[in-house]
């Protein structure tokens, strides 16, 4: 586990001149899981806000090896790339000791690239997938996703007249992913900096494959000020809407333990954000969205203590 | 040059190929008529017979995702495919041939759904003919054996540096058993030489980024430099033929002729119907029929200025396509004979026919009366005709 | 250093279009700012956060302390204010209930007591350049 202090002394492999927007989520995961291991790490990315806005030609702001492929297929390419080196290195070929990290936004990891990620995760490379989660197609500008929250407004769920957001609730890739039999699976996000390199840390020193699910507020999608974007993140913890935790081996542990009876009310962290100013109408139909996301939140929170239970009764 | 003669299938031809070869990588996932050749390779991967790390991938789109990757960390990379597998790969296969890495695939012709149907047809191969790769037709599995061979030298060459992709026709050759000579191992891997990457993502001491987003400013200019690699794969196909030949005994070209040079008819196709073409003309010139066949055997890059020159001097052209462009105008490999014909300034006489799609049998009847319909055409028709259809 | 691109036709791609990394450092987005954080040196206590949180990897670090901004890359988004420990106790000062709201008195310049105790400041443009001599 690293704070800030220590973290600040590992040089960067993602540095500055990139044009995410103002305020963006997603570097501060890259300098969280980059800067977590003192080996190289060659780096997969899905297409996506992540991708574009590093490498726009003739510029890169990557310092360390950088593919991009497409979309859907960035644990596949992954696998790939992880497979010749496996091959080079068994043929006396190459012998440095590498890492391998896919990363993909919600759109590119819970929907079109679920099969090539769980594909990539079943065969057991050695490699490390980390979805940057903002809950939309934040890319190409806002469109609902398997990961977008039951209620929330995006530009192919939006709050209109007769039907306020999305009618669906987000899919659990954590979970599926846990199913997977991995020996690391977590979530955390970006405002929890120990959480977030403690966890990358662990799961850089397993070989085989990991899978790391970090929320990732963003600035236009949700509809905030750029400056409050930690703050977002750790609300969504404060609230449970995003619990941390980790599985190892099918252990869970809850890293930030929040009951419900000392969670913050989710909509402390909605009236926050654009993306759910049509549910703080004080309407009947308002509200039962917002018990909606309530229960979700509440039922898979009681989901993990019972799992951590079953899984760790030592966890404290 | 000691050669072993043996009874092969065109898949058993195609991996006892990628057995001498050699890849560090190959991904690929099982499609019929192809999931032998990988069924084949999978026994020498595991008999040790190999060093190769076999990724078996849960799609195609995966299969091919992950020969990018394995191509792009300075990987000899392999795979094989056909038809909706092919097809599956449509998006990754334009990404291969932008980022020049040097897969070799082996695809096997077979007919695309709708209606879903396993045999062949060149209608997977033709989906793909703008996707930047290479494309090798052969005739039987000695051709396929041999091109195997030759592509991996034409995609690497360094001002190549390009996809290739070699053909059978699907059940035809694929499950077909020929004579087939194979070359010593030794000899194959001296031919094809250590492989020497184009760039590498595992280099650490000169880190890069591969795949950036190229807007406005500079994406004509990455496709210009595609273009001339595989105006160089020309001179590479050539080069390397003429190698192969002075090695094994075997030279190739950009296609084979066969009896044009009296010819007052030839028949362009790719391919299984070569074979019967020959037959054909055998049949036919003892009738008095002065014909001659073209079979082509690179489709991409298309040797447009050659074939024009080599169907200057006959009377009439006929070409058969196995696959439909839907264009109610000519088949894809009419209309490149076409557009090679216009820049030559020839103007012939010239009968399309779509055949044997889905599989569909040819017979050598069914081409001597093509070629008796040309003999017999003074003027030529822009009608695209379906040959042997049941009309009623 | 990287290098700086120059690629006047298509002879001067690399094959593949591949690019030598760390080439963005080329590519400034500073002028994206409308504000500009400004660091008091004498209120830091070097706990790293603002580092930490930049998404723009313009704070420089120099023997595992903070140093200087880089302004070449800083948006102006004001995450390393709002991460900033010494600024959070200022910021108090003024909080609203709207987090909006907040922002738009966020500017410690005009605010001399928040000023004085606070490591880092949002400041106006014309400010940084007036009052702070920033580029």
């Amino acid at each position: 586990m690293a704070n800030p202090k220590q973290s600040a002394l590992v040089e960067e492999k993602f540095i500055g001149g990139h044009r995410a927007c103002a305020g963006c989520g997603f570097p501060i995961f890259l300098k969280q899981v980059l800067g977590s291991t003192s080996d190289p790490i060659v780096v997969v990315s899905a297409t996506g806000c992540l991708e574009v806005t590093s490498t726009i030609f003739p510029f890169s702001a990557w310092k360390t090896p950088f593919l991009h492929n497409a979309f859907e297929n960035s644990a596949a390419t992954c696998s790939g790339i992880e497979g010749a080196w496996q091959s080079l290195k068994k043929q006396g070929k190459y012998d440095k000791n590498v890492k391998f990290l896919a990363l993909g936004g919600d759109g590119g990891t819970y929907d079109i690239g679920l099969q090539s990620l769980s594909g990539a995760m079943e065969r057991r490379h050695d490699m490390m997938y980390v979805c940057y989660n903002n809950e939309a197609y934040m890319n190409t500008g806002v469109q609902r996703s398997g990961a977008t929250q039951f209620g929330q407004h995006t530009t192919t769920s939006p709050a209109g007249k007769a039907v306020s957001g999305k009618t669906q609730g987000s899919k659990n890739l954590t979970e599926i992913m846990v199913a997977h039999d991995l020996p690391y699976v977590a979530q955390t996000t970006i405002g929890y900096w120990q959480d977030a390199t403690k966890k990358f840390e662990k799961a850089w020193a397993i070989t085989g494959p990991k899978f790391v699910n970090v929320y990732s507020p963003c600035v236009p999608g949700w509809g905030y000020h750029m400056s409050q974007t930690v703050k977002m993140s750790k609300m969504a913890v404060e609230t449970n809407l995003w619990p941390l935790y980790e599985v190892e081996n099918g252990v869970y542990t809850i890293t930030f333990k929040n009951p419900v009876e000392k969670r913050k009310p989710v909509e402390e962290f909605l009236k926050l954000q654009v993306r759910f100013k049509h549910l703080m109408k004080g309407d009947d139909k308002s509200k039962a969205i917002i018990a909606q996301i309530q229960k979700t939140i509440d039922e898979r929170y009681a989901h993990l203590e019972l799992m951590e239970k079953a899984t760790n009764p030592a966890a404290k | 040059m000691e050669k072993t003669i043996v009874a092969r299938t065109g898949n058993e031809a195609m991996a006892e190929a990628m057995r001498q070869i050699n890849p560090d990588v190959c991904a690929a996932y099982p499609i019929t008529p192809a999931t032998e050749i990988m069924q084949i390779f999978s026994s020498f991967v595991n008999d040790g017979l190999v060093n190769t790390n076999l990724i078996t991938v849960e799609s195609e789109h995966s299969a091919m995702s992950a020969c990018v990757g394995s191509a792009a960390a300075g990987a000899r990379t392999m795979t094989a495919t056909s038809s909706q597998g092919l097809i599956y790969m449509h998006e990754i296969l334009f990404i291969a041939a932008s980022l020049r890495l040097p897969i070799v695939m082996a695809d096997v012709n077979r007919a695309i759904s709708g209606p879903i149907n396993i045999h062949c047809d060149h209608s997977d191969t033709m989906a793909e003919r703008d996707s930047g790769w290479i494309q090798i037709f052969s005739e039987n599995s000695q051709e396929a054996y041999d091109n195997m061979i030759q592509a991996i030298r034409i995609a690497e060459r360094k001002d190549v540096s390009l996809p290739a992709m070699v053909t059978t026709d699907g059940f035809i050759i694929s499950h077909g058993m020929e004579r087939l000579e194979t070359y010593p191992d030794a000899e194959v891997k001296k031919f094809i030489g250590e492989y020497n990457p184009p760039y590498n993502v595992l280099n650490l001491e000169k880190p890069i980024t591969v795949g950036s987003i190229v807007l406005t400013d500079y994406y004509l200019e990455h496709k210009k430099a595609q273009h001339e690699a595989m105006k160089n794969a020309k001179k590479a196909i050539l080069d390397i033929g003429k190698e192969f030949g002075k090695v094994f005994g075997k030279e190739y070209g950009f296609f084979e002729e066969y009896k044009t040079s009296d010819a007052d008819y030839v028949l362009v196709c790719l391919g299984s119907t070569a074979g019967t073409t020959k037959a054909a003309i055998e049949e036919l010139r003892q009738e008095g029929i002065k014909c001659g066949l073209i079979k082509i055997r690179m489709f991409r890059p298309f040797p447009a200025e050659e074939l024009a020159a080599a169907l200057k001097k006959c009377k009439g052209i006929v070409v058969l396509d196995r696959s439909e462009a839907m264009n109610t105008q000519a088949g894809p490999v009419a209309t490149e004979i076409k557009a090679a014909l216009y820049d030559a300034g020839i103007a012939k006489p010239m009968h399309n026919y779509i055949y044997g799609l889905g599989g569909r049998e040819i017979y050598i009847e069914d081409i001597k009366n093509v070629f008796r319909n040309i003999s017999k055409d003074t003027k030529g028709s822009n009608e695209v005709k379906y040959l042997g259809l049941k009309e009623a | 250093m990287s290098t700086k691109p120059n690629i006047k036709g298509w002879k001067d791609l690399n094959v593949g279009g591949v690019v030598e990394s760390g080439t963005s450092e080329h590519f400034h987005t500073g002028d994206w700012r409308s504000k500009v954080p400004v660091w008091q040196e004498k209120n830091c206590i070097q706990c790293m956060n603002c580092w930490a949180f930049c998404p723009d990897h313009a704070i420089k670090v120099k023997d595992g302390k903070r140093a200087e901004y880089d302004y070449a890359y800083c948006k102006g988004c004001g995450v390393c204010a709002e991460e900033c420990p010494k600024t959070t106790i200022a910021i108090n000062a003024v909080k609203k209930d709207d987090p909006n709201a907040k922002i738009d008195s966020f500017d410690g310049a005009k605010n001399p007591t928040f000023a004085e105790k606070a490591a880092i400041l949002m400041v106006s443009l014309k400010d940084a350049k007036e009052k702070f001599g920033v580029k």
